[in-house]
């Protein structure tokens, strides 16, 4: 690869740049437009607060509509106490409408596809 | 003491138990999504399997990776046709729908052939009895087929 020709200031900004982690760049303007959440983990925590607080809504339903079912819409929520986290809001199979919270399982790239679980709020039923 | 300082954040932080942690409620989820910067959700390629069972004159279609599927149809064709209308309301358009139909066993061992063995591939398009009475094996005429010419 040729070596790129730049001025040493300059050059000095881009190593820096290449070795602060992506997601402090992200946190002021996600860059990453498009979204594939292939795998979702679930942590066996997180599985059980869902099914106590959340009922009728399990984290395996929730994984289920999030990697196969249709979303009904998403985006990344910039948080202070809890950082760069993408907010998706879809439907299980059995029909019960939720807005989950994933975090990148990779900080640094977000379009990895390998999302973790932090939580899931069903919709209330009226 | 820099290191016990660190040893007791360690401690501290795995004493942290998830389900004391405040959650956001509907409307402040629903609140966090508007205000999050949209973005577009995509698949790779993916597929979500659906295994089909005859069993007592039902075709029954269930999934190992939809939680809670269960289709039953008199016949095969109409088991398939309602898994596509549900699944379709359910799965993604870039889902991919993997279906595998039950592949008869070489020998069938019946009740009414005085517990012989018969050749699958002599039976096209029939519907073998089980010894026990209750389960039922399809056999697909075209897979019949197959087999007898690979079997000459």
């Amino acid at each position: 690869m040729p070596e790129r020709h730049l001025p040493n200031s300059r050059k000095r900004r881009h190593a820096a740049a290449c070795r602060a982690p992506c997601w402090t760049i992200n946190r002021y303007s996600p860059v990453v437009k498009k979204v594939d959440v292939a795998v979702l983990i679930v942590d066996e925590s997180i599985e059980a607060k869902i099914r106590d607080k959340h009922f009728p809504l399990t984290a395996e339903d929730v994984r289920q509509a999030v990697v196969y079912g249709r979303v009904i819409s998403a985006g990344w929520d910039d948080n202070d106490e809890h950082g760069l986290r993408l907010v998706v809001r879809a439907t299980t199979y059995a029909g019960v409408e939720f807005i989950a919270y994933l975090m990148p399982a990779n900080e640094g790239d977000p379009e990895e596809g390998t999302f973790v679980l932090k939580t899931a709020i069903p919709k209330p039923s009226t | 003491m820099e290191l016990s300082v660190g040893i007791m954040s360690v401690v501290t932080d795995m004493g942290r138990n998830v389900e004391d942690e405040p959650e956001p409620t509907w409307d402040e989820a629903v609140a966090a999504l508007k205000a999050a910067t949209p973005v577009e959700v995509v698949r790779s390629p993916r597929e979500v399997t659906v295994v089909y069972r005859y069993t007592d004159g039902i075709f029954t279609a269930t999934s190992p990776d939809v939680r809670g599927f269960r289709t039953t149809g008199r016949s095969l064709h109409e088991t398939r046709s309602l898994v596509q209308q549900d699944l379709s309301q359910f799965l993604d358009p870039a889902v991919k729908v993997l279906e595998r139909f039950p592949v008869p066993d070489r020998e069938i061992r019946t009740s009414a052939a005085g517990c012989g063995w018969l050749k699958a591939a002599s039976l096209p398009g029939m519907i073998v009895l089980s010894s026990s009475g209750t389960a039922r094996t399809f056999v697909s005429s075209a897979r019949a087929s197959l087999r007898r010419v690979r079997a000459s």
